[in-house]
């Protein structure tokens, strides 16, 4: 999967690989477009199945600086107000670290645009000394590399409970393929 | 001949393997006391295990066990289980010789994400030099064994890059204490980019002689500050020395108490005595910033040029953003005054009597209330009374809004209280004029209400009476007012009367605060991080110990001398030396393996609601660097991943154990190669032949016979 084209440019560096099931399709934003806004997904998979559809969005916010960086935190508070309303007793949140980035898996349920709706997400961010090491390097394929990203699976309640593990291996397996860096 | 038959029948005898047993055993019997006496591992490795005379015990079982098989030539039947027997551990021992000369044994530290093909060596020494990549990292490196011979130039092989650069190993400790030095450097103060400054000694029994630098930390106009570096066994006493020698400076041209006071800007070193240094500094408005610096290294500081033009300590220090000029306080504070009552006006809040007036008459007049205001109370400020008793020094737009004040909306009552309140101010104005303050004139008029002001006038000679005492004063008249003599009848409402109900609502310059609830801004000031290496006794337990060495570096016509401390975990800071272009670390020596390895993720697994660690896991990606082909494999406690060719990969570690960090793991890279055609099948060898021993008995007497 590519990362974000830097400004003025539409050249997105190959950053993500991840493994996914054959039966989800993918959809990649149109190379002619640029990426720099951070709102725009990197690539969409779905899961389609009788008509509902379940959709995994992957989003990165490269920064220059650690004190750039949104909190994982923030991202799910933001998902959170995303329902409407939110169940509260569906809220599940847990620490994770992997891949050299640490953050928060989030799983909640509750109405958006009036359907019965879950979400499974990850709000993760690089290793304040991965960051570091990375900042070393000008290329923009490292600024890539350094970003946060977000992983963010929206459905139907039953259908995401039903394709729960394959996202969540896809979600495990998703990471970057160059290694990073070390300072020693 | 004989006697060389002899020998060998010596060497190959019962005899000798026993005398070999037993010294095996009386060293096993030492190094193990060693070990518990010492908690060292490696103290018993260096004393018994590696000694020479160890060594030379396990070759004197190869060739008792080698002369003692070769003795039962020619071969017969019999002899079959012993031979299958001796050869077999022969082949161990061949096997331990041929992994300790070709194996590999070393450790893998790898953070999730990232991949190594380097095992460190441990325990050994070497130092790693760096030279900085002029296209960025990663950067030239190469690892030099450490070699202690004296004189014996040191030099990277094989490494193009550091072809000119030789080291020579000065000086060699086995063990150091390493303390930071920040701000002082023994009697020296230094901050970056300012000459350093002498350290003086400061004595709390003796009156303090300051001597202080002055720097510019800000731009111009703003006041030099006052730099001070002291030693003392009392940082606290010697911190309230120099406040009180700065802050008593009134604001030059300010002829009377009753105006601002100043404080000259300090920043101010104190070493204790136990190195420590405290930091204190406060800017003009006395705001006062304190900070402790320990001999520790600090948990977070500053990395030029990724090191190689070396590490600093910062300290951030509050200012306030003014200008600290008299004209600039004054200045400011008008200014925050305007906006809060323009802020009130524009959101229609209630004002208090005498601003509604002002606003009023300022309404009718069309002109701005809160300059008009504002310009009123700087002008009686600067009058230097109590009350302005006429319009003369005023501003002719002030006259204009005062002559407008619509006195028909004060109650008469309030109007016999700005009566007698400007007949009693005008008095102590009087009085003050002839050199007599406020509190004696009181006295002296036999004021009745004296003793319920004397309770709540702060002891605080820094308190002006416009602050406190005017406006209780003021109080007690207005209280007092219904009870008080009418006015008198030609009476008319003056500029003293509007004085008199400003300051029943404490409203003067004076009782304003000065400007300091503005947000501090702060400056940040810098100074290198050096080392200071004491040579101290070794410990007992080797791994405890932190080697130091004296190093002289070379390069061409540059030369330098360092001290560089052992860093085993090689996670501290690499030594910028000749002026910047290499980084040195002291450090174990590592070693290329073909196989690449990178950690995916790490875990503990608990105990089902318990933090008690049930197992510990790493996904690693083993690469094989000739080939290039990757394989996943996750290492626990007891899964060792195995390569074709006999790297062994076992998890040795993982921090921090919490959930939601990015993993350290440790991972014990092994080697044999001998294992598969020498050590195993020598084993499986003793087995067989220690059977057939039993099972044939060929030297039983039954046998014999």
């Amino acid at each position: 999967m590519q990362g974000r084209n830097a400004e003025g440019t539409l050249y997105r560096p190959l950053t993500y690989r991840a493994k996914t099931p054959s039966y989800w399709s993918r959809k990649d934003s149109p190379t002619n477009e640029s990426l720099v806004d951070t709102r725009k997904p990197l690539v969409e998979y779905f899961i389609q199945e009788e008509g509902l559809s379940i959709r995994i969005t992957l989003h990165n916010f490269p920064a220059n600086s650690l004190e750039e960086r949104i909190s994982p935190q923030s991202q799910i508070n933001r998902w959170k107000k995303q329902f409407d309303p939110l169940v509260a007793e569906t809220i599940h949140t847990s620490s994770l670290a992997k891949g050299g980035f640490s953050g928060l898996f989030f799983e909640a349920s509750g109405l958006q645009d009036q359907i019965e709706t879950t979400v499974l997400g990850w709000s993760m961010q690089l290793s304040a000394e991965h960051f570091r090491n990375l900042s070393h390097y000008a290329e923009e394929a490292y600024r890539q590399m350094r970003a946060d990203y977000t992983l963010k699976a929206v459905g139907p309640s039953d259908l995401i409970f039903k394709h729960k593990f394959s996202i969540i291996e896809f979600a495990n397996s998703f990471e970057l393929i160059e290694e990073i860096p070390s300072s020693t | 001949m004989n006697i060389i038959k002899r020998i060998t029948v010596f060497f190959g005898s019962i005899y000798f393997a026993l005398v070999l047993i037993l010294l095996a055993a009386l060293s096993a019997i030492a190094g193990t006391f060693i070990e518990s006496h010492t908690h060292s591992h490696l103290y018993a490795v260096y004393s018994v295990y590696q000694h020479p005379i160890f060594i030379l015990l396990l070759w004197g079982f190869f060739l008792n066990i080698f002369l003692s098989t070769c003795r039962r030539w020619p071969f017969r039947v019999k002899h079959i289980p012993f031979i299958i027997t001796h050869i077999g551990l022969l082949m161990i021992l061949a096997g331990i010789l041929y992994k300790s000369l070709y194996g590999k044994q070393g450790t893998l530290v790898l953070l999730e994400g990232s991949g190594q093909d380097e095992i460190i060596i441990n325990p050994s020494k070497g130092i790693q030099i760096e030279q900085k990549s002029i296209s960025g990292p990663p950067h030239q490196k190469a690892m030099i064994p450490l070699d202690l011979t004296p004189g014996k130039r040191l030099q990277a092989a094989n490494s193009p890059a550091f072809e000119d650069v030789y080291m020579e190993v000065l000086g060699y400790y086995p063990h150091c204490r390493q303390t930071v030095e920040t701000w002082i450097k023994g009697d020296f103060c230094v901050i970056s980019g300012l000459p350093p400054i002498s350290v003086t000694p400061f004595d709390d029994t003796k009156p303090f002689i300051k001597k202080a630098a002055k720097i510019q930390l800000l731009p111009l106009p703003s006041l030099p500050w006052d730099l001070i570096a002291l030693k003392a066994r009392d940082p606290d006493a010697a911190f309230k020395a120099v406040y009180a020698e700065n802050y008593t400076k009134p604001l030059t041209g300010i002829p009377s108490e009753h105006r601002l006071s100043a404080v000259i800007p300090t920043l101010l070193f104190i070493e204790d005595p136990s190195k420590q240094v405290h930091l204190y500094s406060f800017d003009a408005t006395g705001t006062i910033h304190t900070e402790i610096f320990t001999q520790e290294m600090p948990d977070r500081y500053v990395v030029y040029d990724q090191g190689f033009r070396g590490y600093c300590q910062w300290a951030d220090l509050p200012y306030s953003p003014l200008v600290h000029s008299e004209e600039d306080l004054e200045k400011r504070k008008m200014d925050l005054l305007k906006t809060e009552l323009r802020s009130a006006e524009e959101t229609s809040s209630p004002l208090c009597l005498p601003l509604e007036l002002l606003r009023k008459a300022c309404l009718i007049n069309s002109l701005d209330f809160p300059d008009t205001t504002v310009d009123f109370l700087y002008t009686w400020n600067a009058s230097n009374t109590l009350l302005m008793t006429h319009n003369s020094s005023l501003k002719s737009q002030v006259t204009q809004c005062l002559r407008a004040i619509d006195w028909n909306l004060v109650s008469e009552e309030l109007l016999n209280g700005c009566y007698w309140t400007s007949y009693i101010l005008h008095e102590l104005d009087k009085r003050a004029a002839q050199g007599i303050d406020v509190w004696t004139s009181l006295k002296q008029l036999n004021w009745p209400f004296l003793d319920d002001l004397q309770t709540d006038i702060s002891k605080d000679s820094l308190t002006t009476p416009l602050q406190k005492l005017i406006p209780q004063l003021v109080g007690q008249i207005f209280y007092l007012s219904p009870v008080l003599p009418p006015r008198p009848l030609d009476s008319r409402p003056t500029v003293a009367w509007l004085c008199s109900l400003l300051l029943l609502h404490g409203i003067h310059l004076d009782a304003i605060p000065k400007p300091l609830q503005v947000p501090a801004q702060s400056l940040k000031i810098e100074c290198p991080i050096s080392f200071k290496y004491t040579p101290t006794t070794p410990l007992k337990k080797y791994e405890d110990n932190t080697p130091l060495i004296h190093l002289k570096i070379s390069h061409r016509d540059l030369q330098e001398s360092v001290y560089l401390r052992y860093d085993a975990a090689m996670n501290h800071l690499k030594q910028p030396v000749l002026n910047g272009q290499y980084l040195l670390r002291f450090q174990p020596l590592y070693e290329k393996i073909p196989y690449r390895v990178r950690l995916r993720q790490a875990r503990q697994i608990n105990y089902p609601d318990s933090s008690q660690p049930y197992s510990f896991e790493a996904d690693v990606i083993v690469t094989d660097n000739r080939s290039g082909t990757p394989e996943e494999a996750t290492l626990s406690m007891n899964r060792v991943y195995e390569t074709w060719d006999g790297y062994r990969f076992y998890l040795a570690n993982i921090t921090p154990s919490e959930v939601g960090f990015v993993k350290r793991v440790q991972i014990v890279v092994n080697l044999d190669p001998g294992k598969y055609w020498l050590t195993y099948p020598g084993g499986v060898m003793v087995v067989i032949g220690s059977l057939l021993l039993f099972w044939l008995k060929p030297y039983s007497q039954h046998n014999k016979r």
